[in-house]
């Protein structure tokens, strides 16, 4: 029932949004830079956000580019696994495959979820922190 | 502050509510805050419905996210469709878009009223130059418009200066209705220390002290019109209940170029152009890295520009953004992202104004508006051309690399020569730039001929007596600048127009 409800309402639902986590932080992969990892920062506020405030095709659309990337993988034959499923090294080689794709909307859908990719990593105030930035 | 600039929290409206004035003004933006300021000035019992709510500095969100959806239309997700998909933005607040826009003040071009006065000689009259040059002054007076001050710039800014110099191209510092900027870099969401004078702050209070009403959270549905004219508004308040607004003299739109042909529509008037001729300033921007810290998110957010390309039919701006977005612009997914966002210091990204000829259309949706705009190849010439001049420009104020994002195209550039290659045989494809649509204009144009506009020469509509269209869809295009200003201008003309027909 509540998958069902989640669909109609165009949000995400709770293993949607583990799927579309899993694909941020590969998009940012911030622990192999020495930044806080994106599984330890607060996204509550951001999934809150994200509920409430777009218009209902952005969460139409949003459900749509969660599902390609999670299931692309599916139909290469080096992978053979939904992206949640693959390990680390994989993930990280798939997303830097479609941040130059040859095909326009695998590309954009990479652009859009590294947005807001960024947006929920960066709405933590200890990474905001970490940026601080002199006063002009 | 809220409970005195606010008469009426549509939060608070469950019901049924019937409220009455002399002129409605619907939208609180630059266009609707001076039309309210300059008639109640005069006398008139204003009313402005606005369907954004009155948020204040100290409820600004700390991160680009919640900003966004706090302050932003669909929390910035909204899209023009197109072989391209464009997003705009629109701020949704008391004060409208002045919230979170760069507070870039220019003046109406005059080549751009010499070219409508040529395509309309009629509106050379309607908007005498010498009226517009008076306002304007005017309202910079009262917005505090002037130089953005080298102490507060930020290095983004002051690169700009230096790399423009360096290549012999006009620039100057960007006129901001500002007062008091601490260069805190968050123009776009809402400024934290009330510096920016946006409408909220500035023209609307002013209308307030002369007993103009602001009822916000209430989202405009319909106009009233019958056999004498338009005598109202009705909307839906985000309590749920239903308002009317009955107006005795004008109904004045004010609700931006995509929202104001929507109600029109809605209203039964769909005769001319309405929704029509949308034209834009589509954005290309290009990021740098340099050898030293540059912090793009400190400084004025938009303090610097380079106005000698505008006969090429380009601004180009620094901009300051929110972390979030400056690392969405940084080159790369994965490793190579995560290594770029450990040194972000470094990387500056600017823009550049493109003064578009497409032309898109506004339409009702399935879930609001449904906007489509398409590129022309002439404009795509001028983003490629774009992407070049800003890429030179960073080069030539020291960064050591730029990163085009054209896709096809060499990621990483060092040499000016390759920019000049992209220029001249790079491609051509909308769907190879990632590009933002700003300042959005002519869904119901101004002119003299019924058939080609949807407004006369009074912001009077053709075919519904005492409703007026104030904002930036009367523009006949667009003006190649930032037109916060020229928007005000206009909107006080039709303010004096209104007055006029007393």
């Amino acid at each position: 029932m509540s998958a069902l409800a989640d669909l109609a309402r165009a949000h995400l639902g709770r293993r949607e949004r583990a799927w579309a986590e899993a694909i941020f932080a590969a998009i940012l992969a911030p622990e192999t830079a020495g930044l806080p990892a994106f599984a330890s920062i607060d996204r509550d506020a951001f999934w809150r956000c994200l509920e409430h405030a777009p218009g209902v095709l952005f969460g139409h659309g949003l459900r749509a580019m969660i599902h390609t990337v999670t299931f692309l993988p599916l139909t290469d034959r080096r992978y053979r696994r939904p992206f949640f499923a693959l390990p680390e090294e994989a993930r990280l080689t798939l997303v830097a495959e479609l941040d130059h794709h040859p095909r326009f909307l695998l590309r954009q859908t990479l652009e859009t979820l590294k947005l807001l990719a960024c947006f929920a990593y960066f709405d933590d105030a200890a990474v905001r922190a970490r940026f601080p930035g002199p006063r002009p | 502050m809220s409970a005195a600039l606010v008469h009426l929290d549509g939060r608070d409206v469950r019901r049924r509510l019937a409220l009455a004035c002399d002129v409605a003004v619907v939208g609180s933006g630059p266009a609707g805050a001076t039309v309210a300021r300059h008639l109640a000035a005069h006398g008139v019992r204003v009313a402005v419905l606005e369907e954004g709510l009155h948020v204040t500095p100290a409820e600004f969100g700390p991160s680009g996210i919640r900003a966004m959806a706090s302050l932003y239309r669909e929390m910035g997700t909204s899209v023009a469709l197109g072989p391209s998909p464009i997003p705009y933005l629109q701020g949704v607040a008391v004060g409208g878009t002045s919230v979170v826009n760069g507070a870039i003040s220019w003046r109406f071009p005059r080549e751009v009223h010499a070219a409508w006065s040529a395509d309309d000689p009629a509106l050379a009259d309607a908007l005498p130059w010498d009226a517009l040059t008076a306002a304007e002054a005017a309202l910079e007076a009262r917005l505090s418009v002037h130089d953005t001050e080298p102490a507060i710039a930020g290095q983004k800014n002051l690169l700009m200066a230096r790399g423009a110099a360096a290549l012999g191209l006009a620039h100057r510092p960007i006129r901001r209705n500002v007062s008091g900027c601490q260069g805190s870099g968050r123009c776009l969401q809402g400024c934290p220390h009330g510096a920016k004078l946006s409408m909220e702050r500035t023209l609307l209070p002013d209308a307030v002290a002369d007993g103009a009403h602001i009822v916000a959270g209430v989202r405009a549905e319909r106009v009233l019109i019958d056999a004498r004219g338009a005598y109202g508004v009705v909307g839906r308040a985000r309590g749920g209940g239903a308002v009317e607004l009955r107006a005795r003299r004008a109904v004045v739109l004010a609700a931006s170029a995509i929202q104001t042909p929507l109600l029109l529509r809605a209203s039964g008037l769909c005769q001319g152009p309405v929704g029509e001729q949308l034209s834009a300033h589509p954005g290309v921007s290009v990021t740098g890295r340099f050898d030293q810290a540059v912090h793009n998110h400190v400084g004025a957010t938009q303090g610097h520009e380079v106005i000698g390309l505008r006969h090429e039919g380009l601004k180009l701006e620094a901009l300051g953004f929110d972390l979030a977005i400056l690392a969405s612009r940084l080159p790369g997914a994965g490793r190579e992202l995560a290594r770029r966002l450990a040194e972000a210091e470094r990387y500056a990204v600017w823009g550049a104004a493109i003064r578009a000829s497409a032309r898109g259309t506004v339409r009702p949706g399935p879930a609001g508006a449904l906007v489509r705009y398409a590129l022309t190849p002439a404009d795509m010439r001028i983003a490629r051309r774009g992407v070049r001049r800003l890429g030179e420009v960073l080069l030539a104020a020291g960064a050591h690399e730029v990163y085009p994002g054209v896709a096809g195209f060499d990621p990483v550039v060092r040499d000016p020569a390759r920019l000049a290659a992209l220029d001249a045989d790079g491609p051509l494809d909308p769907r190879a730039y990632a590009s933002t649509m700003t300042h959005l204009f002519g869904t119901a144009r101004m002119g003299s001929r019924v058939g080609s506009s949807v407004v006369g020469l009074d912001f009077q509509h053709h075919h519904a007596r005492g409703l007026y269209v104030a904002d930036s869809s009367v523009f006949p295009g667009n003006l190649g600048v930032n037109p916060q200003i020229a928007i005000m201008t206009l909107a006080q003309l039709c303010a004096a127009g209104i007055l006029a027909t007393a």
